[in-house]
Protein backbone atom coordinates (compact mmCIF):
# COMPACT_ATOMS: atom_id res chain seq x y z
CA UNK A 1 0.00 0.00 0.00
CA UNK A 2 1.48 3.56 -0.58
CA UNK A 3 1.97 5.75 2.39
CA UNK A 4 2.00 9.35 1.46
CA UNK A 5 4.16 11.90 3.18
CA UNK A 6 3.94 15.63 3.65
CA UNK A 7 1.32 16.61 1.15
CA UNK A 8 -0.99 13.84 0.90
CA UNK A 9 -3.10 15.38 -1.73
CA UNK A 10 0.13 15.19 -4.09
CA UNK A 11 -0.58 11.37 -4.97
CA UNK A 12 -4.09 11.84 -6.06
CA UNK A 13 -3.22 14.49 -8.46
CA UNK A 14 -0.67 11.74 -10.33
CA UNK A 15 -3.10 8.28 -10.23
CA UNK A 16 -5.44 9.16 -13.00
CA UNK A 17 -4.99 8.42 -16.48
CA UNK A 18 -7.47 9.03 -18.71
CA UNK A 19 -9.00 6.60 -20.67
CA UNK A 20 -8.02 5.81 -24.31
CA UNK A 21 -11.29 5.14 -25.42
CA UNK A 22 -12.89 8.75 -24.52
CA UNK A 23 -11.73 10.81 -26.94
CA UNK A 24 -13.48 8.34 -29.43
CA UNK A 25 -16.56 8.67 -27.90
CA UNK A 26 -16.71 12.20 -27.04
CA UNK A 27 -15.74 12.91 -30.79
CA UNK A 28 -18.18 10.26 -32.08
CA UNK A 29 -21.00 12.05 -30.28
CA UNK A 30 -19.77 15.69 -31.43
CA UNK A 31 -19.68 14.22 -34.83
CA UNK A 32 -23.19 12.83 -34.49
CA UNK A 33 -24.96 16.31 -32.90
CA UNK A 34 -23.42 18.04 -35.90
CA UNK A 35 -20.90 20.10 -33.85
CA UNK A 36 -17.41 18.98 -35.47
CA UNK A 37 -16.52 17.67 -38.39
CA UNK A 38 -14.04 15.27 -39.66
CA UNK A 39 -11.27 15.89 -42.24
CA UNK A 40 -12.81 17.55 -45.31
CA UNK A 41 -11.64 16.38 -49.05
CA UNK A 42 -9.80 19.61 -49.15
CA UNK A 43 -8.13 18.96 -45.99
CA UNK A 44 -7.13 15.69 -46.74
CA UNK A 45 -5.12 17.26 -49.73
CA UNK A 46 -3.53 19.38 -47.37
CA UNK A 47 0.30 19.60 -48.23
CA UNK A 48 0.12 17.16 -50.79
CA UNK A 49 1.31 18.96 -53.90
CA UNK A 50 0.04 17.65 -57.40
CA UNK A 51 1.93 16.03 -60.16
CA UNK A 52 4.11 13.13 -61.19
CA UNK A 53 6.45 13.63 -58.59
CA UNK A 54 3.61 13.47 -55.66
CA UNK A 55 2.36 10.46 -57.50
CA UNK A 56 6.04 8.83 -57.93
CA UNK A 57 6.96 9.79 -54.05
CA UNK A 58 3.18 8.56 -53.26
CA UNK A 59 4.00 5.00 -54.93
CA UNK A 60 7.12 5.09 -52.99
CA UNK A 61 5.51 5.70 -49.76
CA UNK A 62 3.40 2.64 -50.05
CA UNK A 63 6.18 0.70 -50.44
CA UNK A 64 7.86 2.49 -47.60
CA UNK A 65 4.82 1.10 -45.37
CA UNK A 66 4.17 -2.45 -46.35
CA UNK A 67 8.02 -3.19 -45.85
CA UNK A 68 8.80 -5.98 -48.08
CA UNK A 69 5.95 -6.23 -50.67
CA UNK A 70 7.56 -5.71 -54.54
CA UNK A 71 6.66 -2.30 -55.56
CA UNK A 72 7.33 -1.16 -58.81
CA UNK A 73 10.45 1.51 -58.18
CA UNK A 74 9.57 4.99 -59.32
CA UNK A 75 11.27 6.67 -61.69
CA UNK A 76 13.38 9.12 -59.08
CA UNK A 77 16.21 7.36 -57.43
CA UNK A 78 17.40 10.36 -55.62
CA UNK A 79 17.48 9.49 -51.46
CA UNK A 80 14.75 10.65 -49.48
CA UNK A 81 14.13 12.05 -46.53
CA UNK A 82 11.65 12.07 -44.02
CA UNK A 83 10.96 15.57 -41.84
CA UNK A 84 8.89 15.02 -38.59
CA UNK A 85 7.36 17.86 -37.58
CA UNK A 86 7.05 18.65 -33.73
CA UNK A 87 4.96 21.06 -31.64
CA UNK A 88 6.76 22.09 -29.20
CA UNK A 89 6.59 23.98 -26.03
CA UNK A 90 7.05 26.88 -27.64
CA UNK A 91 5.05 26.30 -30.78
CA UNK A 92 2.31 29.03 -31.79
CA UNK A 93 0.15 28.36 -34.21
CA UNK A 94 -0.64 31.93 -36.05
CA UNK A 95 -3.12 33.75 -37.24
CA UNK A 96 -5.23 30.97 -37.70
CA UNK A 97 -5.14 27.21 -38.85
CA UNK A 98 -5.97 27.68 -42.32
CA UNK A 99 -3.21 30.84 -42.23
CA UNK A 100 -0.64 27.99 -41.10
CA UNK A 101 -2.14 24.76 -43.85
CA UNK A 102 -1.67 27.32 -46.24
CA UNK A 103 1.98 28.53 -45.56
CA UNK A 104 2.70 24.98 -45.61
CA UNK A 105 1.15 24.56 -48.77
CA UNK A 106 2.96 27.17 -49.94
CA UNK A 107 6.52 25.68 -48.69
CA UNK A 108 5.60 22.64 -50.33
CA UNK A 109 5.13 24.21 -53.48
CA UNK A 110 8.22 26.32 -53.34
CA UNK A 111 9.98 23.64 -52.59
CA UNK A 112 8.76 21.43 -55.45
CA UNK A 113 9.59 24.49 -57.99
CA UNK A 114 12.73 23.85 -57.12
CA UNK A 115 13.23 20.48 -58.56
CA UNK A 116 13.00 18.40 -55.25
CA UNK A 117 10.54 15.81 -54.58
CA UNK A 118 7.44 16.85 -51.97
CA UNK A 119 4.83 14.96 -50.49
CA UNK A 120 2.83 15.55 -46.88
CA UNK A 121 0.33 15.14 -44.66
CA UNK A 122 -0.92 16.67 -41.39
CA UNK A 123 -1.98 14.65 -38.11
CA UNK A 124 -5.16 14.32 -36.65
CA UNK A 125 -4.40 15.16 -32.97
CA UNK A 126 -5.78 12.03 -31.30
CA UNK A 127 -2.66 9.61 -30.52
CA UNK A 128 -2.65 6.55 -28.39
CA UNK A 129 0.77 5.00 -27.14
CA UNK A 130 1.23 1.62 -26.87
CA UNK A 131 3.72 -0.37 -25.35
CA UNK A 132 4.59 -3.95 -23.63
CA UNK A 133 4.68 -4.41 -19.95
CA UNK A 134 4.40 -7.61 -18.12
CA UNK A 135 0.83 -7.43 -17.80
CA UNK A 136 0.46 -7.48 -21.51
CA UNK A 137 0.35 -4.79 -24.24
CA UNK A 138 -0.90 -1.48 -22.61
CA UNK A 139 -2.69 1.49 -24.25
CA UNK A 140 -2.42 4.68 -22.76
CA UNK A 141 -3.50 8.98 -24.13
CA UNK A 142 -0.52 10.25 -26.21
CA UNK A 143 -0.91 13.20 -24.10
CA UNK A 144 -0.31 11.53 -21.13
CA UNK A 145 2.35 9.52 -22.13
CA UNK A 146 4.55 11.40 -24.96
CA UNK A 147 7.35 13.26 -22.86
CA UNK A 148 8.45 14.50 -27.01
CA UNK A 149 5.14 16.25 -27.77
CA UNK A 150 2.62 16.08 -30.76
CA UNK A 151 3.87 15.49 -34.25
CA UNK A 152 1.70 17.96 -36.11
CA UNK A 153 2.72 16.16 -39.66
CA UNK A 154 5.63 15.04 -41.86
CA UNK A 155 7.20 15.35 -45.40
CA UNK A 156 8.81 13.42 -47.56
CA UNK A 157 11.26 15.24 -49.79
CA UNK A 158 13.57 13.62 -52.52
CA UNK A 159 16.79 15.72 -52.66
CA UNK A 160 20.30 14.98 -54.08
CA UNK A 161 22.08 14.25 -50.66
CA UNK A 162 21.55 14.97 -46.83
CA UNK A 163 22.86 18.67 -47.67
CA UNK A 164 20.34 20.05 -49.50
CA UNK A 165 17.54 18.33 -47.29
CA UNK A 166 19.01 19.97 -44.20
CA UNK A 167 19.08 23.14 -46.36
CA UNK A 168 15.43 22.54 -47.56
CA UNK A 169 14.12 21.40 -43.91
CA UNK A 170 15.79 24.99 -42.52
CA UNK A 171 13.08 26.96 -44.68
CA UNK A 172 10.13 25.25 -43.40
CA UNK A 173 7.69 27.62 -41.48
CA UNK A 174 7.19 25.06 -38.86
CA UNK A 175 10.37 26.63 -37.30
CA UNK A 176 9.12 29.97 -37.10
CA UNK A 177 6.11 28.99 -34.94
CA UNK A 178 8.57 27.45 -32.67
CA UNK A 179 8.10 23.84 -33.47
CA UNK A 180 11.15 21.54 -34.30
CA UNK A 181 11.90 19.29 -37.34
CA UNK A 182 13.43 15.69 -36.81
CA UNK A 183 14.99 14.91 -40.30
CA UNK A 184 15.92 10.87 -41.12
CA UNK A 185 16.82 9.47 -43.89
CA UNK A 186 14.59 6.93 -45.70
CA UNK A 187 16.04 3.45 -46.05
CA UNK A 188 16.22 2.58 -49.89
CA UNK A 189 13.93 -0.45 -50.96
CA UNK A 190 16.80 -3.10 -51.71
CA UNK B 1 -0.12 27.25 -25.97
CA UNK B 2 -1.20 30.90 -25.77
CA UNK B 3 -4.84 31.80 -24.56
CA UNK B 4 -4.66 33.62 -28.32
CA UNK B 5 -4.06 30.09 -29.92
CA UNK B 6 -6.80 28.72 -27.49
CA UNK B 7 -9.12 31.51 -29.19
CA UNK B 8 -8.12 30.51 -32.65
CA UNK B 9 -9.05 26.71 -31.64
CA UNK B 10 -12.05 27.55 -30.12
CA UNK B 11 -13.07 29.52 -33.34
CA UNK B 12 -11.93 26.77 -35.86
CA UNK B 13 -14.49 24.55 -33.83
CA UNK B 14 -17.60 27.27 -33.22
CA UNK B 15 -17.48 28.33 -37.18
CA UNK B 16 -16.42 24.90 -39.20
CA UNK B 17 -16.37 22.59 -36.78
CA UNK B 18 -13.02 21.72 -37.64
CA UNK B 19 -12.18 18.09 -35.57
CA UNK B 20 -8.51 18.81 -35.64
CA UNK B 21 -8.86 21.66 -33.54
CA UNK B 22 -11.30 19.95 -31.12
CA UNK B 23 -8.34 17.61 -30.59
CA UNK B 24 -6.20 20.21 -29.89
CA UNK B 25 -8.47 21.27 -27.07
CA UNK B 26 -9.08 17.54 -26.11
CA UNK B 27 -5.48 17.00 -25.57
CA UNK B 28 -4.84 20.08 -23.93
CA UNK B 29 -7.75 20.04 -21.14
CA UNK B 30 -8.76 16.73 -20.87
CA UNK B 31 -6.19 15.24 -18.50
CA UNK B 32 -7.09 17.72 -16.03
CA UNK B 33 -10.72 18.09 -16.12
CA UNK B 34 -10.93 13.94 -16.16
CA UNK B 35 -8.65 14.19 -12.96
CA UNK B 36 -11.42 16.49 -11.48
CA UNK B 37 -14.64 13.90 -12.45
CA UNK B 38 -12.50 11.21 -11.08
CA UNK B 39 -12.35 13.32 -7.48
CA UNK B 40 -15.78 14.66 -8.09
CA UNK B 41 -17.32 10.82 -8.53
CA UNK B 42 -15.91 9.25 -5.59
CA UNK B 43 -13.05 7.89 -7.84
CA UNK B 44 -15.21 5.98 -10.01
CA UNK B 45 -13.42 5.79 -13.56
CA UNK B 46 -16.71 4.76 -15.25
CA UNK B 47 -18.49 7.45 -13.93
CA UNK B 48 -15.99 9.70 -14.43
CA UNK B 49 -15.43 9.00 -18.14
CA UNK B 50 -19.36 9.55 -18.42
CA UNK B 51 -18.90 12.39 -16.81
CA UNK B 52 -16.35 14.06 -18.99
CA UNK B 53 -17.60 13.15 -21.63
CA UNK B 54 -21.24 14.94 -21.53
CA UNK B 55 -18.89 17.77 -19.76
CA UNK B 56 -17.14 17.81 -22.92
CA UNK B 57 -20.10 17.78 -25.58
CA UNK B 58 -22.33 20.26 -23.36
CA UNK B 59 -19.09 22.73 -23.45
CA UNK B 60 -18.65 22.10 -27.26
CA UNK B 61 -22.78 23.15 -27.79
CA UNK B 62 -22.41 26.44 -26.13
CA UNK B 63 -18.55 27.07 -27.30
CA UNK B 64 -20.13 30.10 -28.89
CA UNK B 65 -21.29 31.36 -26.24
CA UNK B 66 -18.09 31.84 -24.09
CA UNK B 67 -16.92 34.97 -23.60
CA UNK B 68 -13.23 34.28 -22.43
CA UNK B 69 -13.62 36.19 -19.27
CA UNK B 70 -12.25 33.31 -17.41
CA UNK B 71 -9.57 30.46 -18.18
CA UNK B 72 -11.03 28.27 -20.57
CA UNK B 73 -10.39 25.23 -18.50
CA UNK B 74 -12.41 27.02 -15.83
CA UNK B 75 -15.01 27.22 -17.86
CA UNK B 76 -14.56 23.69 -18.92
CA UNK B 77 -14.47 22.59 -15.33
CA UNK B 78 -18.16 23.99 -14.56
CA UNK B 79 -19.33 21.55 -17.06
CA UNK B 80 -17.71 18.76 -15.02
CA UNK B 81 -19.10 19.59 -12.15
CA UNK B 82 -22.22 20.27 -12.76
CA UNK B 83 -21.97 17.08 -14.87
CA UNK B 84 -20.93 15.03 -11.38
CA UNK B 85 -23.10 16.72 -9.10
CA UNK B 86 -26.04 15.57 -11.69
CA UNK B 87 -24.61 12.01 -11.81
CA UNK B 88 -24.05 11.82 -7.94
CA UNK B 89 -27.91 12.72 -7.38
CA UNK B 90 -28.74 10.30 -9.73
CA UNK B 91 -26.22 7.47 -8.13
CA UNK B 92 -26.86 8.73 -4.52
CA UNK B 93 -23.25 8.24 -3.93
CA UNK B 94 -22.76 10.76 -1.62
CA UNK B 95 -25.33 8.85 0.55
CA UNK B 96 -22.93 7.78 3.35
CA UNK B 97 -21.68 11.68 4.10
CA UNK B 98 -19.81 11.74 6.45
CA UNK B 99 -21.06 15.76 7.22
CA UNK B 100 -22.04 15.40 10.69
CA UNK B 101 -18.57 14.35 11.92
CA UNK B 102 -16.99 17.78 11.00
CA UNK B 103 -16.96 18.70 14.68
CA UNK B 104 -13.80 19.95 17.00
CA UNK B 105 -11.20 19.05 14.20
CA UNK B 106 -8.65 21.12 13.64
CA UNK B 107 -9.36 23.15 10.30
CA UNK B 108 -5.90 23.01 8.46
CA UNK B 109 -4.90 21.49 5.18
CA UNK B 110 -3.93 17.33 5.33
CA UNK B 111 -0.55 16.70 6.69
CA UNK B 112 1.19 13.89 7.66
CA UNK B 113 1.12 10.08 6.79
CA UNK B 114 -2.38 8.19 5.64
CA UNK B 115 -2.79 5.58 3.21
CA UNK B 116 -3.92 6.56 -0.17
CA UNK B 117 -7.00 4.47 -0.35
CA UNK B 118 -8.18 5.55 3.14
CA UNK B 119 -7.78 9.09 1.73
CA UNK B 120 -9.40 8.21 -1.29
CA UNK B 121 -12.43 6.73 0.22
CA UNK B 122 -12.99 9.44 2.97
CA UNK B 123 -13.21 11.80 0.27
CA UNK B 124 -15.54 9.52 -1.52
CA UNK B 125 -17.41 9.48 1.29
CA UNK B 126 -17.64 13.33 2.17
CA UNK B 127 -21.33 15.03 1.25
CA UNK B 128 -21.64 16.07 -2.26
CA UNK B 129 -21.10 19.93 -1.56
CA UNK B 130 -17.87 19.50 0.59
CA UNK B 131 -16.60 17.08 -1.92
CA UNK B 132 -16.55 20.24 -4.47
CA UNK B 133 -15.20 22.67 -2.43
CA UNK B 134 -12.37 20.30 -0.95
CA UNK B 135 -11.43 18.92 -4.75
CA UNK B 136 -11.62 21.77 -6.42
CA UNK B 137 -9.49 23.79 -3.58
CA UNK B 138 -6.96 21.22 -2.11
CA UNK B 139 -6.57 18.86 -4.85
CA UNK B 140 -7.10 21.46 -8.16
CA UNK B 141 -6.27 24.55 -6.54
CA UNK B 142 -8.84 26.59 -7.29
CA UNK B 143 -8.89 30.00 -5.55
CA UNK B 144 -12.18 30.42 -3.50
CA UNK B 145 -13.04 33.28 -6.04
CA UNK B 146 -13.05 30.70 -8.67
CA UNK B 147 -14.70 28.39 -6.97
CA UNK B 148 -17.39 30.80 -5.59
CA UNK B 149 -17.75 31.63 -9.30
CA UNK B 150 -18.13 27.84 -10.67
CA UNK B 151 -20.49 26.60 -8.36
CA UNK B 152 -22.77 29.87 -8.24
CA UNK B 153 -21.84 30.75 -3.92
CA UNK B 154 -20.44 33.07 -2.36
CA UNK B 155 -16.67 33.03 -1.23
CA UNK B 156 -17.54 32.93 2.52
CA UNK B 157 -19.29 29.79 1.50
CA UNK B 158 -16.73 27.77 -0.01
CA UNK B 159 -14.36 28.75 2.62
CA UNK B 160 -16.55 27.11 5.70
CA UNK B 161 -17.30 24.18 3.40
CA UNK B 162 -13.59 23.93 2.63
CA UNK B 163 -13.28 23.91 6.63
CA UNK B 164 -16.10 21.61 7.23
CA UNK B 165 -14.92 19.28 4.58
CA UNK B 166 -11.32 19.27 5.77
CA UNK B 167 -12.32 18.82 9.58
CA UNK B 168 -14.38 15.86 8.24
CA UNK B 169 -11.95 14.55 6.34
CA UNK B 170 -9.67 14.45 9.61
CA UNK B 171 -11.93 12.98 11.79
CA UNK B 172 -12.48 10.09 9.31
CA UNK B 173 -8.17 9.66 8.73
CA UNK B 174 -7.89 10.66 12.28
CA UNK B 175 -9.25 8.47 14.86
CA UNK B 176 -9.84 10.10 18.30
CA UNK B 177 -6.51 9.71 20.26
CA UNK B 178 -4.64 9.39 16.97
CA UNK B 179 -4.55 13.90 16.23
CA UNK B 180 -1.43 15.56 15.85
Amino acid sequence: MSQINEDPLNTLEREAVVPPQLKGRITQSLRDLGLIRGPTPVRRRLWLTAGAMAAATLLFVTGFGIGRRPVKPAADTRPSFMLLLYEGRDFRLGPSLAAAEAEYDAWADSVQQGGAGVVGRALVHAAQLLRNTPQGVRVESEDAASPQGMIDGFFIIRVTDEAEAVAIARTHPHLRHGGWIVLRPIKPIS
Amino acid sequence: MTQDDERLLVDAVVQRGDERAFASLYNRHTPALYRLALRLTGGSATDAEDVTHDAWVRAVERLATFEWRAALRTWLAAFVIRCAHERNRATRRAAQAVEDLAVGVDDVALRGSYDRLDLERAIAGLADGFRQVFVLHDVQGYTHEEIADLLGIEPGTSKSQLSRARRALRRVLEPPGESA
